[in-house]
């Protein structure tokens, strides 16, 4: 996500007076589960100061915007996170044309994503999530995640990295400008049951704090599909 | 005059090669992101057989494809897949193919629309108008209804090309797991069309086949001189020229089926795949038009592709059903067939080898004097194929052909020998 400049300046204006913090979640499972790689798994906190969150979310909401790209026939990235009302483009990277949809119950649209074709953005209102597709490309599938807070972010696996300070990290997000006080933290990635939430109580007390999320079940590889492998002389099942 | 007028029609052939190889140079250019997409095919072959037999294509008796005398340089095929997109959602499509050799013919085999709305629920609908292949293919998955594996199809699939299609409408309900979160995808299929009521017609004259001629519109093949099949025969009416693609009684026919792909998903499909279709007709068996009958056919079709990892594939296919042409015992033809297959495959780099074995069968059921339908036969079909990348593959194929059908002893000057055929086919292609 493009973050606006002034708007960095506007946080680092209100940082001090608000005493924000910094959150570490460390991902851990309790289901006795190795963790497939959640890179892109949203985690983000709801407050119940329900000023707090509306003033920050609305200064944020008007310097953001988000990008869910195509391109080498994959949706790019996996998985945005996005807080309600962002503006997000499609921009089309391939040479080819692309048809992307959703039915998700209060996201449904389509956008036919030509070369050359300019497209409107797309403003989600309801938090919750968008199950993309497109219809010339059947394995293409990617999700944007709305939510109604303004902090959020997105886990990062460091396990493949060769830096072994941040290897042992493991996988990762960090939220920043957190006001200091008690929030529900929250986590989402395509590859739990829809049944099952996470809603773990915090309290940040310090500018720099970890908390560990430890999953308590078991959660699906659901790491995204690639394109089917070329071959001139053969069609693929996708 | 005759002579004149072959002159002619040899004519008019060479000039649309002429044009349709035209084309294929013009496909090469086509941009990828334009409505136009065309893909083609070019396949130049060498081809040599061992027993002197000759093929149902040159008045013969063989399934196979070219005859003992004819050239060893073939033009075997080339063609144009061509589809245009009228809207975001909605395709035509056609296949334009043209074969030198015995029946020289440029033709049309498919010419449909294609409509995939978007889906607005889990079901995802599909919807075919117009002239296409029947869906049941595990083999025929390459441009112009090609085969990646071989220079032939199964007995299966060659008939399914030469005698079956869809000229009318087909609907496809499909539920992707993905959904759903589910490892499985579940389709069902359904079709209404016509045109297709002389179908059978070959499996009881000539019998099973292996090659790679796909019929298309007007398409019409000489049947081998049958002493019970024309004027003076016991089925007087038919022509000499057999059409595959008739209506003769407005009555439609439709099939329908099933997919189910399971298990993970690998570099070009799941693990495995699972089919089954029924097929009627319901042609009336005593209809007559145009110098064609009616035949009613009805079969059932079973296959699996079973991928084993990216690159060892498995398939098996079995289609077994039955003909009715004609009324009364002994003036009709009445025929059970069946027909199986295996074939593995596998890929190394740009290597790829396949090894298929095939059994089928017809089963004579009336009491018909003069016209005995049944056969018995197998196939062994070894091949290698290289791919150079950028469109080229080099392929070589060795056939082992073996059918007994006693039915061949009626074509004057034919031995009543069973056809025990060893066919090698070397082959260039050039994709588009």
């Amino acid at each position: 996500m493009h973050i606006n400049p002034r708007f960095s300046l506007a946080l680092a204006l209100i940082a001090p007076t608000v005493l924000s913090a910094q959150l570490n979640v460390s991902l851990g499972s309790n289901a006795g589960q190795t963790l497939p790689d959640l890179t892109g798994a949203v985690v983000y906190l709801i407050s119940d100061d329900k000023a707090l969150t509306a003033h920050m979310a609305e200064t944020k909401a008007a310097n953001a915007s988000a990008e869910m790209a195509q391109h080498k026939l994959q949706f790019d990235p996996y998985i945005r996170v996005v807080q309600s009302g962002t503006p997000v483009s499609f921009p089309n990277k391939d040479d080819v044309a692309h048809h992307v949809y959703s039915f998700s119950p209060n996201h449904a649209f389509e956008l036919e994503l030509y070369k050359g074709r300019d497209v409107p953005e797309k403003h989600f209102s309801s938090p919750g999530v968008v199950n993309l597709g497109c219809n010339i490309h059947d394995w293409m599938q990617g999700y944007i995640y709305i939510v109604d807070t303004p902090w959020f972010s997105q886990v990062v696996n460091n396990s493949g990295t060769k830096d072994s300070a941040a290897k042992q990290n493991g996988q990762i997000a960090q939220i920043f400008d957190v006001p200091k006080g008690v929030y529900t933290l929250r986590f989402w990635h395509p590859g739990m049951d829809r049944k099952e939430a996470v809603n773990q109580t915090i309290d940040i007390q310090h500018d720099v704090q970890t908390v560990n999320l430890a999953l308590s079940y078991t959660i699906k590889n659901s790491a995204q599909p690639l394109p089917p492998e070329e071959q001139f002389d053969d069609s693929s099942d996708y | 005059m005759a002579i004149n007028n072959r002159l002619c029609d040899n004519l008019v052939s060479q000039i649309r090669l002429g044009c349709l190889l035209a084309l294929l140079n013009l496909s090469a250019q086509a941009n990828t992101s334009s409505p136009l997409h065309i893909r083609g095919m070019l396949d130049v072959q060498l081809q040599t057989q061992n027993d002197g037999s000759q093929s149902w294509l040159n008045d013969g008796a063989s399934g196979l494809r070219f005859s003992d005398n004819d050239s060893a340089l073939q033009l075997a095929q080339a063609g144009l897949d061509i589809s245009y997109r009228l809207t975001p959602t909605l395709r035509a499509k056609s296949t334009l193919l043209a074969y030198t050799g015995d029946e020289t013919e440029i033709t049309a085999t498919e010419a449909f629309l294609h409509y995939r709305p978007v889906p607005t629920g889990p079901w995802r609908q599909e919807w075919r108008v117009g002239m296409f292949h029947l869906p049941m293919s595990l083999e025929n998955r390459g441009p112009l209804w090609s085969s990646p594996y071989s220079l032939n199809s199964s007995t299966i699939n060659t008939w399914l090309g030469e005698e079956m299609r869809t000229i009318g409408a087909e609907g496809r309900w499909t539920l992707p797991g993905k959904f759903w979160d589910k490892n499985w995808d579940l389709a069902f299929i359904g079709s209404l069309y016509g045109y297709n009521d002389t179908a059978g017609t070959m499996l009881a004259w000539r019998g099973w086949a292996q090659h790679d001629r796909i019929a298309g519109v007007r398409s019409s093949y000489s049947i081998a001189p049958l002493p019970q099949v024309g004027p003076g025969g016991l089925f007087d009416s038919q022509k000499q020229r057999y059409e595959p693609f008739v209506e003769t009684d407005h009555k439609p026919g439709y099939y329908f089926g099933s997919e189910l792909a399971l298990g993970e998903r690998l570099a070009r499909g799941r693990k495995l795949k699972l089919s089954y279709f029924y097929y009627n007709n319901r042609a009336k068996s005593t209809a007559v038009k145009g110098g064609q009958y009616g035949w009613r056919t009805r079969f059932q079709q079973l296959s699996a592709h079973w991928r084993v990892t990216n690159s060892v594939e498995i398939l098996g296919q079995v289609l077994s059903g039955d003909t009715l042409m004609g009324a009364g015992p002994t003036t009709s033809i009445d025929a059970d067939f069946w027909a199986a297959y295996a074939l593995i495959s596998k890929r190394w780099g740009p290597h790829r080898a396949t090894l298929r074995w095939d059994r089928f069968e017809v089963e004579d059921l009336d009491q018909t004097p003069h016209d005995t339908n049944d056969e018995h036969g197998r196939s062994l079909m070894l091949g290698y194929s290289y791919n150079w990348g950028k469109g080229w593959k080099a392929s070589l194929n060795l056939t082992r052909w073996q059918s007994e059908r006693p039915g061949r002893h009626y074509i004057p000057g034919h031995p009543s020998r069973p056809l025990n055929t060893q066919q090698l086919q070397l082959s260039l292609r050039r994709y588009f």
